[in-house]
């Protein structure tokens, strides 16, 4: 036993060392390589030139850019901290796109290809993009621009201008089998696809807010007949079937965006 | 014949600076000066005057004022007055918009134009070629539930590989480019290949083709008590989504712009649903939705759409037109009972569903920046929908085959259409002393029509449902930004909805049975919703941000008719429910320090606060006689907070170091969810993402990146010991070498690691996965 014990705490010396060894060797190498890292959202040999330069060619966008919601973090002369505020914030320091005359994607970060720049600031988002349930942002196969207008007045809107977004549009160009009209519709889609769907990225499947019976119940709880009861509209006898699980579970209502035959959306 | 740029005859050559006495190269003393002082405007796109100094051709051709440049003769060319600041009001660069060229620089440009205005071999002709290539090979091994890893890290099993990405891009000259891009990875069934050809004083002509295949987990529920490992479906279950493209465009200057496109979409395979079928133990009789059900997918989608747009006296039009048709037949199988010991369900319920529909859309936009503090769009979008569509739902009985299987519902002949008009005005003014204002009003007016005719066990049973609806938005928003470093904002959105439904479904079996249903209700909606905060940063190493919000949400119904054909009164839902209010606050804070230029880092948090009410009528229970009390309820409230952060490291310039910390913490609870019945629906999410990338020598790189996961919402209330809540940790790590073997090729190899575990599963669904990637990139030239 103690022969076994000196030979682990040999091996965790030799780890430290050979760790140590390591760290040195990283440390004083650096001198011998005159090479950087790429960090994201920097352009080799840009600088920041600020919100008027790039209006001078993309007034397009700057000139409803204020009535964004990204107008909120902006100032035409910008704040103190470079890059939190105005076009450079997520397109990265655009002087060498300048001098180059422009063009698409030329010496300029486009966040609608890499994600990178909008989970800068949207830190929490890039967390939810990495739960087991989510839209495949990160794989490269979506992308914020997809769903997002980042430089228009409203981000769920599918359109340019000024105009503000009908409810689940930017949804509907992918879900149409869930968005199409239904003879008997859900409530709930008028409300928006978000009061049950957490559209980054969720732990339930389906992008789910909640998993049970309590993301119907939150707009179907009602009054009770009785303590223990769980009755909805006139007709009660659901306690049985909370219990089993869900309320589109087991036969019930399982047309959860609308049904075409059922009123009460059991098909 | 050469036209003079206007203004030009009139310039002194004598007060031109001379031009320099030496070989000038374009490249070493050229380009550095135009890059500075000219490009920005009359550059690639949009050049200002029409005039691009990009290429030499271009360049000689001159812009809406003629010709610039007339090699040989620098003196005489108007590009040097301009830039010499000899004609008043076209000085170049503009007065304010950058620094005068020196008289050395004056004197660099005439020399070049003098000794021809050369580009160079290489440079000024448009003429290029680059070319990226990326392939890929990709080794995965998985042990455990393979479904559920291929449903969460987006990867197969097995080999996979191809071209992971490729980029071909021609300058052809003449403001010609030609450009192909995409990925070819078999074994994930990802591809993606875009081509495009653009001439840009003429237009352009694009086509595509993409796919990608989620997967589906095939793994049920799980009930601890019956100790028993969770019910698969086996096999695999994907669906590809897809996409292919082709259209033109005509983009000439001074024409209106146009383009055609046609588009086609498609989705096509098997998903897991969450129909969790009823599994029931023989002997008690308790029962939970735990068997797994999926659903099959044919999807396919024809889009043609027009655009066009022009400015005419001033006002920016543009006209957008989408005719699209839908077609998509689904299928969905769900077990409705399952008795523990069985080798098959008891039944069986499969809903098969037909529908397609044509919708038509026209949006009208006008757009007019009437001055600098002034800009006003509006629009008009119309749509209009026409569909039909079928529904079969069987229920079978695989422990007898000789039952069934026996038609639930059918309908054959539903019809659906939909009108939308909505009217949108805006404008966007200011700002003045700092402050701008965005005001605008949208009205949006649908109609509904539903028809079917259902065949239930045989008795025709006509229904229709009506929907009219009306919505009108206001939005103002003000932003000032007249104290120093800072932006405040406020916002506020208010909606009046009006809705007129009319729905119905009688059966015709000569019985009054609960199926009937008739019910007329009017409901009227309102929203506010209110939002105020502030940007600011004093220093630069320092911003903060912060914001409240509140919305409020309120609907009341008025139940003109609730009434069936049984005579029993309230069957439809809910019957008694005469309102609802959801209101929401939130609060949001930020900030970002960036101490040293190695050093940033971003904290956020972020709260949530929501209230659900109800206002209903008293009732009585239908089959019990129990009787409701009627009132203002509080249906239920729901907390979430979330904790970010976010560092970016560069301790020395080899190294780079990132990483993201988030605490998620939630919380529903409504009024029925009291413990008896139904528990709180709570828990945590912690999440870790970690990159960071040495730099070990001046051609090679090693990374690795870790991204963990952990939830917990456990449920522990003993009658519902389901675990519909999830309790689950994943592990992600990946650690490579990227090595540059020649300036223009490099190659990578990265080791994988996976791990996941979900005891709310029993184990069904955890799986371990080591991978190996070996990569390889080529650039021309």
């Amino acid at each position: 036993m103690l022969h076994h014990a000196r030979s682990r705490q040999a091996l965790a010396g030799w780890f430290a060392v050979s760790l140590l060894a390591v760290g040195v060797w990283a440390l004083t190498s650096c001198g011998t390589v005159a090479r950087t890292v790429s960090v994201p959202l920097t352009i080799p040999g840009a600088s920041y030139v600020g919100n008027q330069a790039c209006a001078e060619c993309h007034r397009n966008l700057t000139q409803v850019f204020g009535a964004s919601p990204h107008g909120r973090y902006h100032r035409e002369e910008g704040l103190r901290m470079a890059g939190q505020t105005g076009c450079e914030s997520c397109h990265g320091p655009g002087s060498l796109h300048a001098q180059a005359g422009g063009g698409r994607e030329r010496l300029i970060l486009n966040p609608g290809k890499d994600a990178g720049a909008c989970l800068e600031c949207h830190v929490e988002t890039h967390a939810e993009l990495r739960l087991p349930h989510r839209h495949p942002v990160l794989e490269g196969k979506l992308s914020c621009v997809e769903c997002h207008d980042p430089h228009g007045q409203d981000l769920f809107k599918a359109h340019g201008g000024l105009a503000m977004a009908r409810v689940n549009e930017g949804c509907a160009s992918c879900h149409r089998e869930q968005a199409r009209p239904f003879v008997f519709e859900h409530e709930a889609l008028r409300e928006g696809c978000t009061v049950c769907h957490q559209a980054h990225g969720s732990v339930h499947p389906a992008l789910l807010v909640q998993r049970d019976v309590n993301l119907c119940l939150k707009c179907h709880a009602q009054p009770q007949a009785g303590v223990g009861l769980v009755n909805v509209g006139k007709m009660g006898f659901h306690t049985d079937f909370v219990r089993l699980g869900t309320c589109w579970t087991a036969g019930c209502h399982t047309a959860v965006h609308g049904s075409n035959l059922h009123p009460k959306m059991l098909y | 014949m050469v036209g003079l740029w206007s203004g030009a005859a009139a310039v002194d050559e004598s007060r031109l600076p001379p031009a320099v006495e030496r070989v000038v190269e374009y490249e070493r003393d050229v380009r550095p000066i135009l890059a500075e002082g000219c490009f920005r405007c009359h550059g690639a796109e949009r050049p200002k005057s029409r005039f691009r100094l990009l290429e030499r051709e271009a360049a000689l051709a001159g812009g809406e004022l003629g010709v610039a440049m007339i090699p040989g003769q620098s003196g005489r060319s108007p590009l040097i007055h301009y830039v010499a600041g000899l004609v008043p009001d076209l000085e170049m660069p503009p007065v304010g918009r950058g620094v005068p060229l020196t008289r050395e620089q004056v004197g660099v440009l005439r020399a070049w134009i003098d000794q021809g205005a050369s580009y160079g071999a290489d440079a000024g002709t448009g003429r290029f070629t680059t070319l990226r290539a990326s392939t890929a090979l990709r080794w995965m091994s998985v042990s455990g539930n393979a479904s559920r890893f291929r449903a969460q890290e987006w990867q197969s099993e097995g080999f996979a590989g191809g071209v992971q990405e490729f980029m071909w891009e021609e300058g052809l000259g003449g403001g010609r480019r030609f450009r192909a891009e995409g990925r070819l990875v078999g074994g994930d069934e990802d591809y993606r290949l875009q081509l495009s050809y653009a001439h840009e004083d003429i237009g352009f002509v694009r086509a595509g083709f993409e796919q990608f295949r989620p997967w589906s987990g095939d793994t049920g529920g799980a009930y601890g008590p019956w100790e028993l490992e969770p019910f698969r479906l086996g096999g695999e279950l994907d669906l590809d989504y897809g996409r292919a493209w082709i259209g033109a465009g005509f983009t000439a200057p001074d024409f209106p712009r146009m383009s055609v496109e046609y588009e086609y979409r498609y989705r096509d395979g098997l998903k897991s649903t969450l129909h969790w079928g009823a599994v029931y133990e023989p002997v008690s009789l308790s029962g939970k939705a735990v068997y797994p059900a999926f659903k099959e997918v044919d999807e396919r989608v024809h889009v043609v759409s027009l655009d066009a747009s022009h400015e005419v006296f001033g006002v920016q039009v543009a006209d957008s037109f989408r005719g699209e048709f839908y077609e998509t037949r689904l299928a969905r199988e769900t077990v409705d009972r399952f008795t523990l010991g069985s080798s098959v369900a008891d039944s069986l319920t499969r809903a098969v569903e037909g529908y397609r529909h044509f919708q038509g859309a026209n949006t009208l936009r006008l757009e007019k920046p009437v001055r600098d503090w002034l800009f006003l769009s509006g629009g008009y979008l119309y749509s209009n929908l026409d569909g039909e569509g079928q529904v079969r739902v069987e229920t079978s009985f695989p422990w007898d085959p000789t039952l069934g299987p026996f038609v639930g519902g059918l309908s054959q002949q539903i019809v659906l259409r939909r009108e939308a008009h909505v009217f949108n005005a805006n404008a966007h003014l200011g700002p003045w002393q700092g402050l701008g204002l965005t005001a605008g009003v949208q009205a949006d007016w649908t109609r509904q029509r539903g028809f079917g005719e259902a065949d239930v066990f045989g008795f025709p049973s006509p229904y229709s449902a009506d929907l009219d609806k009306f919505a009108s938005d206001e939005l103002l928003a003000l932003r000032f930004t007249r104290i120093p470093y800072t932006v405040l904002y406020g916002e506020a959105r208010f909606q009046q909805e009006a809705v007129g439904q009319f729905e119905r479904k009688l059966v015709d079996d000569g019985f009054d049975d609960d199926r009937d249903f008739l019910r007329d209700t009017d409901a009227t909606g309102e929203l506010a919703d209110y939002r105020v905060g502030f940007t600011h940063s004093p220093w630069q190493r320092l911003a903060l941000a912060g914001s409240v919000r509140r919305r409020d949400r309120e609907l009341e119904y008025r139940l003109l008719t609730d009434t069936d054909a049984s005579g029993l009164p309230g069957n439809g839902y809910p019957a008694f429910l005469l309102g609802r209010e959801v209101v929401t606050d939130e609060a949001e804070a930020k900030v970002v320090v960036h101490p040293a230029r190695w050093l940033k880092t971003t904290l956020k948090y972020q709260v949530q606060a929501t209230d659900y009410e109800t206002r209903t009528a008293e009732g009585v229970e239908v089959f019990s006689g129990a009787a409701f009390a009627g009132g203002t309820w509080h249906a239920g409230d729901a907390e979430a907070q979330v904790y970010s952060l976010s560092t970016t490291l560069t301790p020395w310039r080899r190294l780079y170091v990132s990483g993201t910390f988030s605490v998620a913490d939630s919380r529903l609870r409504t009024a029925v969810s009291n413990g008896s019945s139904v528990v709180p629906w709570a828990g945590d999410i912690y999440t870790v993402l970690g990159s960071a990338t040495f730099a070990a020598s001046a051609s090679t790189d090693l990374q690795a990146s870790y991204a963990f996961s952990r939830a917990d919402f456990g449920q522990t209330e003993a009658q519902v010991d389901l675990p519909l809540g999830i309790v689950y940790e994943r592990h992600g790590l990946t650690v490579g070498v990227t090595r540059r073997f020649k300036r223009n090729l490099t190659g990578s190899l990265q080791y994988g690691w996976y791990r996941y575990a979900e005891p709310t599963a029993l184990g069904a669904n955890d799986y371990r996965a080591h991978g190996v990637y070996a990569m390889l990139t080529k650039l021309w030239p």
